[in-house]
C-alpha cells in the first residue's frame, strides 16, 4: 500500500513536471539568459576627412553614442539553435571615425547596421545566448 | 537493469557530475515536450483505438458462427509474425493514396487495426464461460449490452494488460513516424532520442531517463494485473 502511494506520488510528480514545464519552460530558460537591451544605430551626417586629400567630406555613417565607442561591442544576431530561431551575442571589432557631437561614426566597411547591445544584466561573452528585452 | 542504471547515471555527466544535461533538454530544447507529448497522444489514441476495435473483433470471431472463422484468426496469426518493416511499405503506399502521410491518422491508422489485440482478446475469450454468454443473450437482443455487461467485464485484467502492451509498443514505435512523418513538430519522443546528437548539449541521457518514465510507471502499476492478464 506504501509503495502504491508512493508510486502515485511519483505519477502525479512526474506528470505536473511535465505540463509545468512545457508551458514555463522557455520562460524559465528566458530569465535564466543575460537579459539585454539593443540599440538600433541610424545613420547620420558626419565630416570626415578623404583618404588621399585633408579635404573633409560629408559622409553618410552609422552612429553610435559616444560612451558606447569606449566599450566592447556586441552585435544581437539571429541564429538556429535546437530547432528554433535564438538571438546570441557577437563580439565586433569596428573601426570608429572622429566623435562628432555625442556620436562616433562607424567607418568599418563590414558593419551592415546590426543592432547592438546596449546594456546588458551581467558581462557578455561571445557566442552566449542572451535574451533581448527590446526586441522587435 | 545495469543499462537503465548507467543511463540514469550518465543523465548527470558531462565530464564531472552535473545537472547541465537535465537543464539543457528540459529549459533548452523545446521541441522534446512536443515530441514526448506527440508519443503520449499517439499512445493513448492508439490504445483506446485498438481496444475498442479488438474487442468486438475477437468477440465476433469467438462467438459468430460462419464459416471460415478459422482462416481468419490464422490471417490474424499470420499477420502478427510478420516483421513490421515487411508491412511498412504496403502501409506507406496506402497512406500515400489516401493523403494521410506526414498527418497523425497516418501514424494512428494502421496501428489500430494491429492484429496483436484481437488475438490476445480472442484467446482469453475462449476460455469464457460460454454458457454465461448464452443467458445473456436469452436475457437481450443487444449484442452490444452481451459485450460490455458479460465479457467485458470479465475481462477487465486481459483488457488492462493488453493496454498496457499496446502502450509500451506505440511509445516505443520509431520506424512509422520515421516513414510516414517529414514535419519534425508531428514526430514523437523516439525520433528525438534517436536524432539526439541533432541537438546542442548532451540531451540523449535525461531524454532517455524521461522515455523510460511512462512505461515504467504503467509496469509498476499493472505487474500483478499484467501476470494474470497473460495467463491465456
Amino acid at each position: 500500500m506504501r509503495v502504491k502511494k508512493s508510486l502515485l506520488f511519483f505519477t502525479l510528480i512526474f506528470w505536473f513536471s511535465m505540463i509545468f514545464l512545457t508551458f514555463f519552460s522557455r520562460s524559465l530558460h528566458n530569465y535564466m539568459l543575460n537579459q539585454v537591451e539593443i540599440y538600433q544605430p541610424k545613420m547620420r551626417m558626419f565630416s570626415l576627412k578623404g583618404n588621399d586629400t585633408e579635404e573633409e567630406v560629408k559622409q553618410k555613417c552609422y552612429a553610435i553614442p559616444s560612451w558606447m565607442g569606449e566599450h566592447d561591442l556586441y552585435v544581437a544576431e539571429t541564429r538556429e539553435k535546437n530547432g528554433e530561431e535564438r538571438i546570441f551575442a557577437r563580439s565586433i571589432q569596428v573601426e570608429l571615425g572622429k566623435k562628432e557631437g555625442l556620436f562616433y561614426p562607424i567607418m568599418s566597411k563590414d558593419y551592415f547596421g546590426e543592432p547592438l547591445i546596449l546594456r546588458s544584466d551581467s558581462v557578455l561573452s561571445d557566442g552566449e545566448e542572451i535574451y533581448v528585452k527590446n526586441w522587435r | 537493469m545495469l543499462p537503465i542504471l548507467s543511463t540514469v547515471g550518465m543523465s548527470f555527466w558531462q565530464e564531472k557530475l552535473s545537472l547541465k544535461p537535465w537543464t539543457d533538454l528540459l529549459f533548452d530544447t523545446p521541441i522534446f515536450y512536443r515530441m514526448f507529448w506527440n508519443s503520449v497522444f499517439y499512445a493513448f489514441v492508439i490504445v483506446i483505438l485498438e481496444l475498442c476495435i479488438a474487442v468486438p473483433c475477437a468477440f465476433g470471431l469467438v462467438t459468430a458462427k460462419m464459416r471460415g472463422k478459422k482462416i481468419i484468426f490464422m490471417i490474424y496469426l499470420i499477420l502478427m509474425m510478420m516483421p513490421l518493416q515487411v508491412t511498412l511499405l504496403p502501409n506507406y503506399i496506402g497512406l500515400r493514396d489516401m493523403g494521410l502521410i506526414n498527418t497523425r491518422m497516418g501514424i494512428i491508422l494502421p496501428m489500430i487495426f494491429s492484429a496483436f489485440g484481437i488475438i490476445i482478446m480472442h484467446q482469453y475469450m475462449m476460455n469464457l464461460d460460454e454458457a454465461q454468454i448464452e443467458a445473456a443473450r436469452l436475457e437481450t437482443s443487444s449484442v452490444l449490452k452481451v459485450l460490455i455487461y458479460v465479457v467485458v467485464a470479465q475481462m477487465k485484467t486481459c483488457i488492462i494488460a493488453t493496454a498496457v502492451f499496446i502502450f509500451a509498443e506505440c511509445f516505443n514505435m520509431l520506424e512509422q513516424p520515421m516513414l510516414f512523418l517529414k514535419d519534425e513538430r508531428l514526430k514523437n519522443l523516439t525520433v528525438f532520442i534517436m536524432n539526439a546528437s541533432d541537438y546542442e548539449g548532451k540531451v540523449l541521457f535525461p531524454a532517455s531517463v524521461i522515455f523510460l518514465i511512462p512505461v515504467l510507471i504503467l509496469y509498476l502499476y499493472f505487474n500483478e494485473t499484467l501476470e494474470k492478464g497473460i495467463k491465456l
